[in-house]
């Protein structure tokens, strides 16, 4: 099986920070791999440095993202966007801002695809938007069409972000927190659309969640993040099921389930991810983690405990669990 | 960040020069400012006469310095007015009852709808022409500025977290005005104050121009410019001088209060 | 959307009638009693009567307005005392030049403008961003009978590009209309730039910074249809509305310009006015030009509502 995308030792950095260190994954076809960590801990700034979209002042210092074989750093602007225009769709976070408040639903569906497929183009660029509303579940795709998008719901708005993303038939789909904004009705609604789209479509996926319920149902590979870096990646079954980094076990242990001890407070992650884990060296969980231990301040060596199941701590790459 | 600290040291570098004159006036004139002499008309820039003369033999250098006084005393006092009337007009429109509310905000648009100096020249037709008049009638121009100034930042306030706060634990609408909101309107306040001065300056050496303002034989920048006129193709040397000195007051004023706004919002102040 | 417009209208309507109300309170009130103003002090009591009846001046406040108030109306604004024509005949046959006036200076400093608030946008934070920002600023504080006269030495006396006092009636020959009308059109735009570009730049930066030029990024729209057809679209409406308004601006401030290059302007005849005390003519030009900038912007606020969707469906509800 082929990659769809492989990011090889991605690292990124602005003035002051390093915001990525050495972030490898790779995605095969009709896979999804999804990416969990706190706030600030590098999932968005991964998906943008995919789409070649870092803002003008974080720059990456090495590496090389490459979508259906091709490295997309090498390519100049126009060729890129071309490139990412055609391959990859983008739904974004923030349902408000993604569509542009003044221009109808309609034309900013279809503007992708008449540029790409040229102006005669128009009539069938509304035919397909329409169809693919309907297939996201949208009943009177015509009317929204015509909408403006303050006219549409939250849900509504989403589901049209994921249908423009559809547009050109992209072998990747990148979403970020496509639930974060939404109540859980909706939120519930938007999940089964994604499991229904991957089940109908030859489609990669690549998702930001913090649902770790959404995650468990959709995903194949799980990549946790921690300040800038991959600290564990691996099958689902393996990092859900199975977590070997101190960090992903706190993860996992923040979420509530229906048997646990209602008396006692929730979980939690004491402390934040201070500006000196960032530069750290070694381990950038080091001072928060209850492991730690000298050896923690030394870089820290990927380990793989399975083919596909890697993960970057001393406790693992030291032999002892 | 360092762009912003240009405009502000600029305009402070050109309100300096401004205030230089200003004091040198009191303390030394080269000339008497009504002195004429016949025999020295338009004399070119010499030792004797810094600036040259001009069409009555007067010398320019030391009217020139005369006239930075009339621009800042009517400036300064008509902004004074002008702004003290115009904020409470807006803070009283801002907290007043919706009906009153919007009478006095479409009093204030109505002021608005007087542009440029069409206020200040009616003003000074009914007045009579003068500097106290001018003060005056510049006063009044600058009144719906101000008004819609306060009005909006009360109104931006109110919606603000704090100030619903304080208004949950039970303190005065005065008290709200003074201690929550004012800091915060302080510094849009300065920005308009120094911008406004140096509009005040322009309107007043524009009303001397049309020759509304100060009289001759009296000393005015736009006096000094519309006595050049006559004789602009002839000897143009005349209307630079005043001209200058007005376009650096003018752009002190305006850059400080450009440079105060960008210190204190970065960016933010443009958007 | 006609919600709105009915209620923009009643505002303007408001404002038209405080404008009127402060223009006669000003114009007839404020100076005191007219008929000592021109009989003198030492005039006997029953000829100062004979006069204040004959100007109607016994009369309360209240009826004189609204006597001026609907012969206004009527378009019957008095008659001139210094021309000895009815005011409006006056206002109407000097409106030309001061309508193009406007005109043509504010369409001059819109392109100028929009040109500079983009390329200013483009480059935020870098040189060019500083240096358009400044010279703008500094250009627009330069007085503008300075620079007039400058202009005039420069243009006029030195290159001899334009005649000097050079007016011609566009009845005679539209050509040398708008000949004499270049240097005055650019002068009064120069005065609007700084302003109008920091509008363009703000708006610009703003939407520019959108998320939705993110989605046309990913959608592989081309860099300039993103910025023509997103960018500027989000960003033209608060311009629009500062244009609207500057235009209004600048119809009632042509009179420097005007009396610089002697052009017969609106302008002029307020001067003029001003200048002779001609009160029914101030009174007809101070309320023409009021009640155009009242126009101008209600106008100014419906193509707001035509280019905004958002105001448009909510009857202008915030």
């Amino acid at each position: 099986m082929s990659d769809i995308l492989k990011l090889n030792k991605i690292s990124a950095h602005d003035d002051a920070r390093t915001l990525l260190k050495d972030v490898s994954l790779s995605l095969g076809e009709n896979e999804t791999i999804a990416f969990i960590g706190e706030s600030g801990s590098g999932k968005t700034i991964t998906l943008k440095a995919i789409l070649g979209l870092l803002p003008d002042d974080i720059k990456i210092s090495h590496g090389s993202v490459e979508i259906c074989g091709k490295d997309i750093y090498s390519l100049n602007k126009k060729e890129k966007r071309r490139f990412l225009g055609s391959h990859i769709g983008f739904v974004a976070q923030n349902t408000v801002n993604y569509l542009h408040p003044l221009l109808r639903v309609g034309v900013q569906m279809t503007d992708g695809y008449i540029t790409f497929n040229g102006k005669k183009s128009k009539s069938e660029a509304y035919e397909k938007a329409a169809k693919l509303l309907t297939s996201v579940g949208i009943q009177d795709p015509d009317r929204v069409l015509s909408s403006y998008p303050s006219q549409l719901s939250g849900g509504m708005r989403q589901r049209v972000n994921i249908a423009t993303a559809l547009m050109m038939n992209p072998s990747m789909l990148l979403s970020d927190e496509p639930t974060t904004a939404l109540d859980k009705v909706v939120q519930k609604q938007v999940i089964d659309l994604y499991l229904s789209l991957l089940k109908e479509r030859a489609l990669s996926l690549v998702l930001v969640s913090h649902d770790l319920f959404f995650v468990n149902k959709i995903a194949d590979k799980v990549a946790v993040f921690y300040s800038g870096q991959v600290v564990e990646i691996g099958l689902k079954d393996e990092v859900l099921s199975n977590p070997l980094h101190p960090y992903t076990k706190a993860l996992l242990a923040l979420s509530p389930s229906m048997d646990m001890d209602k008396r006692k407070p929730l979980n939690e992650i004491k402390g934040y991810i201070s500006e000196e884990d960032r530069s750290r060296v070694g381990c950038p969980f080091f001072s928060r983690c209850p492991y730690s231990s000298k050896s923690c301040e030394q870089e820290v060596k990927e380990s793989f405990v399975t083919p596909t199941h890697c993960v970057k701590c001393t406790l693992i790459s030291g032999g002892q669990i | 960040m360092k762009k912003h600290k240009f405009t502000l040291y600029f305009g402070i570098l050109l309100i300096s020069i401004i205030l230089i004159l200003f004091f040198i006036s009191f303390i030394y004139l080269p000339y008497p400012v009504e002195e004429m002499n016949i025999k020295g008309r338009f004399l070119p820039p010499s030792k004797a006469h810094l600036l040259g003369t001009d069409h009555f033999g007067r010398d320019i250098f030391s009217r020139v310095l005369v006239s930075t006084r009339s621009a800042l005393a009517v400036s300064v006092s008509s902004v004074f007015i002008g702004s003290v009337c115009g904020l409470i007009l807006g803070a009283i429109a801002a907290l007043s009852p919706v009906a009153i509310e919007s009478i006095l905000m479409r009093f204030v648009d109505a002021l608005m709808a007087f542009p440029g100096i069409l206020s200040a020249m009616m003003l000074s037709a009914v007045l009579g022409k003068g500097v106290i008049n001018a003060s005056i009638a510049i006063a009044f121009f600058m009144v719906p500025v101000f008004a819609r100034l306060s009005y909006s930042m009360i109104l931006e306030n109110r919606k603000k977290g704090y100030v619903k706060a304080a208004r949950s634990y039970g303190a005065s609408t005065i008290r709200l005005v003074v201690f929550h909101m004012l800091p915060d309107m302080i510094t849009r306040l300065i920005t308009q104050l120094s911008t406004s001065i140096g509009t005040a300056i322009l309107t007043e050496s524009s009303l001397s121009f049309l020759g509304l303002g100060i009289q001759p034989p009296g000393a005015s920048l736009g006096l000094m410019l519309s006595e050049a006129k006559g004789y602009v193709l002839t000897y143009p040397s005349q209307a630079i001088w005043p001209g200058l000195v007005l376009a650096i007051a003018v752009l002190g004023f305006c850059m400080l209060g450009d440079g105060i706004n960008s210190l204190l919002h970065g960016e933010k102040s443009y958007e | 959307m006609l919600k709105y417009i009915l209620k923009r209208f009643l505002s303007s309507l408001a404002v038209l009638f405080f404008v009127t109300l402060i223009t006669f309170f000003v114009i007839s009130v404020l100076p005191g009693d007219q008929a000592i103003l021109a009989l003198g002090l030492d005039a006997t009591q029953e000829s100062l009567d004979a006069l204040r009846s004959s100007l109607g001046l016994d009369r309360p406040f209240l009826v004189r307005y609204l006597e001026w108030l609907f012969s206004a109306i009527r378009f019957d604004l008095g008659t001139s005392s210094v021309y000895g024509e009815r005011v409006i005949n006056l206002i109407v046959s000097r409106l030309p030049v001061t309508f193009f006036l406007t005109l043509f200076s504010i369409i001059i400093a819109s392109l100028i403008s929009a040109a500079l608030g983009l390329i200013a946008s483009l480059n935020k934070g870098r040189v060019a961003d500083g240096a358009i920002r400044t010279t703008v600023l500094a250009i627009s504080s330069l007085p503008s009978f300075w620079i007039s006269l400058l202009c005039l030495v420069f243009f006029c006396g030195k290159l001899k590009w334009f005649p000097v006092n050079g007016y011609t009636a566009p009845s005679v020959n539209v050509f040398e209309f708008i000949r004499s009308m270049v240097l005055p059109s650019f002068i009064l735009a120069f005065g609007e730039i700084a302003l109008m570009t920091r509008m363009f730049y703000s708006s610009l930066v703003r939407s520019l910074s959108d998320d939705y030029m993110i989605a046309c990024e990913v959608k592989g729209l081309s860099r300039l249809r993103a910025l023509i057809h997103y960018g500027v679209r989000s960003a033209i409406i608060a311009p629009i509305t500062l244009i609207g308004n500057q235009a209004a601006k600048l119809f009632g401030g042509t009179v420097i310009v005007e009396t610089v290059f002697s052009l017969p302007g609106i302008g002029r005849l307020l001067l003029v006015s001003v200048e002779q005390h001609d009160i029914a003519l101030l009174e007809g030009v101070v309320l023409f030009i009021t009640v155009m900038v009242v126009l101008m912007n209600f106008l100014t606020d419906i193509a707001v509502a035509l280019a905004d969707p958002l105001i448009r469906l909510s009857g202008g509800e915030k």
